[in-house]
């Protein structure tokens, strides 16, 4: 048996054992996105990043075993600024994919995890609980979901009133702008409408200035 | 200037009591209320009808359910829509989920720490009240998100009727919840009738408030001033006067020369033999009262019992005949009109006018502290000379402002008081 600290709980367990497997028997859930039980410790997406005492760098809890008098810590300002680094690298390439996700409406871990992690970025069609027949882009009506800050769970557009941008612009306005071009919506209307909340962001700004020339 | 001064538009935040006393005798007394200004009805011209219901909300946290109502209804006057029975009970129900949750905050955390010898409610130790207040709350909230989807910035109230018409369950809930809770408002109106209140008459007793000769009114098309001299409100423009003062960003309104009060006490005077039994009883304990800005308190507290008999009367019938699905019908036109609904704190008034596309050309909204800003500027001026040399002058005066419940609810520390002597 090996003697382990876990965010100050000590705790036996069978040699080899990994971090995330020993921080499960005290009841410490460590956020995991490409791990499988029993299956793989990918260590692929890094999300299980802990740190571990007399060790510099970070270290992922699913592959790493424990080892005798380890001291590990599971929830840190590094801890965080590095797992929503990952989740930030993920989105970069995955931003417009939940339109057409089944998983959206609160069972996506990725969606789930990038709220705690207050990841910026995220538009409201993550969260919006329409069904592609029934959003409002699919059927000709301006929505600002793809260009709005995720949080309001998308209560508005399941109360049969589209997106209208309150929680302000996301990070990359630029990318959601992208996706209105495929429903062919003119840019003069959507700046029209996310004036009324978003008027004073750097980007809308700038785009209507720019095209004000 | 009068073209600049339509754009000054609404206030809640922070307001500031001067005295002058140079000289050695009170020289003036300013109620300044130094927000800047908002240009609400600036930036809804030029937006679609559709917009507006959503931008008034934002004026205001507590009673943005009222701004919204009022806004639908004077799009309808405009678009000439008339609205089902339901829709106006449902509407009903919202404002009286606002009024309950807004006037249980105000004399919860703003009145009664003065009187409890308290710096602040959370603080004092009651934890009784606290509870109270939440169950209060948390029933008028529960009331607007129910109806409307959400407590605060509602949406399903629409111009022409709700997106979404609430199920029959919500409905039920809703009904087991004003049940629930309305012991409370009892036991509130209790506490707030037995306060210790301080004897200050204001000399002028014009007030004005909503009347429709058939039941406590909220909305309606009729506006009575004293409640002997009733006058439609489209007509609103050429009896109420607009000005403005230099020392504040609020407009003043005058009728025929004379400041008045809006709010519950008026409404009180105005409406009271439509009140529910129970509450018209109680208005008989405090009726001398109803002459000082004083006696809004238990006038709030009586209305809040009010606003739960009728509300439980709407629910059971709701309940018994059931909710139809109805969808908003709006056919769009030019036209101009008037919406007035009895808020929390008094008569709003909304007025747009639109084009034959929809868009908004005109807007203008008059809040109840509009109203009351002048009539509190003239009471202080009438009872500073009385408490001048007393020690705690600056309390009392803090008290009586807040009396009236001027919409500076985002702090109860609102005041600063300067007195200038040579």
């Amino acid at each position: 048996m090996t003697k382990v600290t876990i965010d100050g709980r000590q705790i036996d367990v069978p040699e080899a054992t990994t971090i995330l497997d020993a921080a499960d028997r005290v009841g410490i859930a460590i956020p995991t996105l490409c791990y499988l039980k029993d299956v793989s410790p990918g260590s692929v997406c890094r999300m299980c990043t802990v740190e571990v005492e007399k060790v510099a760098r970070l270290v992922p809890a699913c592959s790493y075993p424990v080892a005798e008098g380890m001291v590990v810590k599971t929830e840190s300002q590094r801890i965080r600024a590095a797992r929503r680094m990952v989740l930030e690298l993920i989105l970069a390439n995955h931003a417009q994919k939940c339109q057409s996700c089944n998983l959206k409406g609160g069972q996506c871990e990725f969606l789930k995890l990038s709220k705690e992690y207050w990841v910026e970025g995220l538009p409201v069609c993550n969260e919006c609980r329409l069904s592609p027949e029934a959003c409002y882009l699919n059927r000709g009506i301006l929505c600002l979901g793809p260009i709005t800050q995720l949080g309001c769970e998308g209560i508005c557009t399941t109360h049969g009133y589209s997106c209208q941008g309150c929680r302000g612009p996301i990070k990359h306005s630029e990318e959601g702008m992208k996706f209105f071009e495929r429903y062919g919506f003119k840019i003069e209307d959507i700046l029209w409408a996310a004036r009324k909340y978003s008027g004073g962001s750097r980007y809308f700004d700038e785009l209507s200035r720019s095209l004000a020339k | 200037m009068s073209n600049i001064s339509k754009q000054i538009s609404r206030i809640v935040g922070h307001s500031k009591l001067e005295v002058d006393l140079s000289g050695g005798s009170v020289k003036d007394v300013r109620f300044r209320i130094n927000e800047d200004a908002r240009f609400f009805e600036a930036f809804m011209v030029g937006r679609r009808y559709e917009d507006v219901p959503e931008i008034v909300t934002r004026i205001c946290g507590t009673c943005n359910a009222n701004h919204r109502v009022t806004s639908i209804t004077a799009l309808e006057a405009a678009l000439g829509i008339e609205v089902s029975e339901q829709t106006q009970l449902l509407r009903k129900l919202v404002l009286y989920g606002s009024l309950i949750q807004s006037h249980m905050l105000h004399l919860y955390l703003l009145v009664l720490p003065d009187y409890i010898g308290a710096d602040d409610l959370l603080n004092s130790g009651k934890t009784e009240y606290i509870k109270r207040l939440l169950n209060l709350k948390y029933c008028g909230n529960r009331m607007v998100q129910i109806l409307c989807g959400r407590p605060i910035q509602l949406i399903d109230a629409v111009v022409g009727g709700f997106s979404v018409t609430p199920s029959h369950r919500k409905i039920e809930e809703l009904l087991r919840l004003v049940k629930e809770t309305r012991a409370d408002a009892v036991e509130s109106f209790h506490l707030f009738n037995s306060l210790k209140l301080p004897e200050i008459k204001s000399t002028e007793q014009s007030h004005i408030s909503l009347r429709n000769g058939s039941e406590y009114a909220l909305t309606g098309r009729t506006i009575s001033l004293n409640g002997n001299e009733d006058f439609r409100v489209e007509d609103y423009r050429s009896k109420i006067d607009e000005s403005v003062v230099s020392y504040s960003t609020s407009k003043r309104c005058r009728i025929k020369g004379r400041s008045l009060y809006v709010g519950a006490r008026a409404r009180v005077r105005v409406n009271r033999e439509w009140m529910s039994d129970e509450s018209k009883n109680l208005v008989a304990s405090f009726e001398s009262s109803l002459d000082s800005p004083m006696g809004n308190i238990p006038a709030k507290a009586a209305e809040v019992l009010h606003c739960y008999d009728d509300s439980l009367k709407i629910l059971e019938e709701l309940v018994s005949r059931g909710v139809r699905e109805e969808k908003p019908k709006v056919g769009v036109k030019a036209g101009e009109g008037v919406g007035v609904t009895e808020s929390t704190r008094g008569t709003l008034i909304h007025h747009y006018a639109l084009d034959e596309k929809g868009y908004v050309k005109y807007a203008n909204i008059i809040t109840p502290t509009t109203f009351n800003c002048q009539h509190i500027e003239d009471t202080l001026r009438s009872t500073v000379p009385e408490l001048l040399g007393s020690s705690d002058m600056v309390f009392q005066l803090e008290r009586l402002i807040r009396a009236y419940d001027p919409c500076i609810s985002c702090s109860s520390h609102f005041l600063d008081l300067k007195i200038r002597s040579c």
